[in-house]
């Protein structure tokens, strides 16, 4: 039964992928009492020796230990803020964690760093069930992001946007002279020298969104922002 | 909307061996499925069965509303099933109605079996069911769509729940009654979980003898596993431009 499902092949659930325990299964797929394997999302199937793994394509964004995500702070107490990264649940980013160093709340207030409203560009450090999710500033490269704009889009559409190990954000930034954040959530932030730029940039991440599916993308977004950028020089 | 006839004209056709809208004893109504018919929602589908036009729509995991029904174990299930003002021959009352309260929790438990609640737990999902045309087997309906948008939600499912009735009536067992037929019949909806041969719903509006219910079974699982089928081909068709991208990709 495994043998058919060779290539990358659409699951739904309850699809039986194989009859027998000679597997172990990695991502949207359960081994049944009965010793079926069966999915359980709707995904991509691929199989690699004697390793089932289901990619899924749909779903709401769940945080997990480890992802880079974008959020925005809602909200904010004595010694941590309130994040909204699309999830169930607001995250909570401790003073400390951002600052990288100890936070007094009785000399200093905690507005003087950051206010609602700001983007910081954080880790999860923890999850726990059914809790908010704790965010944390201190490895390089997070902190906040001033100026810009954010872009959202489909989580389950981050990766074609980052591309095969970075191939299409590299090509977005090096024609684009652009920062770009990507969060794991779904959220994009992109600052550039002129709006225009921005806005070339927005452009190029909806018809990655939109056009996922069409083979030699990376080709024709680059094709797209040389254009736009000559444009936007000549003014 | 629909035939009127007299009981006697029904019980002389049925038993001319004939169906009052000339299906075979085990045919199916013809069923549309759309999936992903709104973009707000994280999941959607409309699943017409005949004149039966469902519109299901699923929201979450979200947090749970009000909190203090949120279960630490597992997520809640909150299933709403209404009929549209205009979704019958006279104007339904938009109030909730005894009758939609109860389908609504037939419904959740048809799913229920189906779902990893214990996944998301504290957390709620909400799956809203709009029967847009009442035709006869809204419940059925709203279970086969409630379960494509469930896995359009990308909600993890043992598998995809589907749902028939079958009806009994003058020694004769009818597949997916129409609305003469469901007033006239026993009428016997059934929902299963397809590829572990489960039952998750199984109801009687009337007598009907206690030795036909195997073959009603039967005959009713023959009709689920033809509905299986077609929802798969749906949620699969949906998703196929997403397969070569991805392809396409790596």
């Amino acid at each position: 039964m495994a043998d058919s499902f060779t290539k990358a092949h659409i699951v739904v659930p309850g699809d039986v992928i194989a009859e027998n325990y000679n597997y172990t299964v990695k991502g949207a797929a359960i081994i049944r009492p009965d010793g079926k394997i069966v999915a359980t999302r709707v995904g991509l199937l691929r199989i690699k020796g004697r390793e089932i793994n289901v990619i899924p394509l749909a779903g709401r964004y769940i945080a997990q230990k480890g992802d880079s995500v974008i959020g925005i702070i809602i909200d904010y107490s004595l010694v941590y803020w309130l994040l909204e990264i699309n999830y169930v649940w607001k995250a909570r980013l401790d003073a400390s964690d951002f600052l990288k160093k100890p936070f007094d709340p009785t000399k200093e207030p905690i507005t003087k760093y950051l206010k609602i409203g700001d983007v910081v560009y954080a880790k999860v450090a923890h999850t726990e069930r059914g809790l908010p999710p704790i965010l944390t500033c201190r490895d390089s490269g997070y902190g906040k992001l001033e100026g810009g704009r954010l872009i959202s889009i489909n989580p389950a559409k981050i990766p074609r946007v980052i591309g095969v190990k970075g191939s299409m954000l590299e090509t977005i930034k090096r024609i684009t002279k652009a920062d770009i954040k990507v969060g794991a959530n779904g959220i994009i932030w992109v600052r550039a020298e002129k709006p225009e730029i921005e806005e070339l940039v927005e452009y190029a991440i909806k018809r990655i969104e939109r056009e996922s599916h069409v083979s030699g993308l990376t080709k024709k977004i680059q094709n797209d922002l040389i254009r736009g950028m000559h444009r936007i020089q000549r003014g | 909307m629909g035939l009127k006839i007299s009981e006697e004209e029904f019980r002389r056709i049925m038993e001319s061996g004939k169906r009052v809208d000339g299906r075979a004893w085990d045919e199916l109504r013809p069923i549309k499925i759309r999936i992903g018919v709104t973009e707000r929602a994280e999941g959607s589908a409309l699943f017409e069965m005949g004149k039966t036009r469902v519109l299901c729509v699923v929201r979450g995991p979200m947090e749970c509303i009000p909190s203090h029904i949120a279960d630490p174990e597992r997520a809640i299930l909150d299933v709403a099933y209404r009929m549209a003002t205009f979704s019958t021959e006279e104007r339904k009352s938009p109030t909730p109605s005894r009758r939609e309260i109860e389908l609504s929790k037939i419904i959740r438990e048809a799913l229920e079996p189906a779902l990893f609640l214990e996944e998301y737990p504290r957390m709620m999902i909400k799956v809203y069911c709009l029967v847009l045309q009442a035709d006869a087997g809204t419940r059925t309906a709203s279970i086969n769509a409630a379960s494509l948008a469930l896995a359009h939600a990308g909600i993890p499912m043992r598998d995809l729940v589907t749902s028939v009735a079958v009806g009994y009536c003058y020694g004769k067992i009818v597949v997916d009654l129409c609305s003469v037929e469901d007033e006239l019949c026993a009428d016997v909806p059934i929902a299963m979980m397809p590829s572990y041969r489960k039952i998750t719903l199984l109801q009687a509006d009337h007598r009907l003898p206690i030795d036909r219910l195997p073959e009603i079974l039967e005959i009713g699982t023959k009709a689920i596993d033809k509905i299986y089928q077609l929802q798969k081909r749906a949620l699969r068709e949906m998703y196929a431009t997403t397969t070569r991208e991805i392809t396409g990709g790596e």
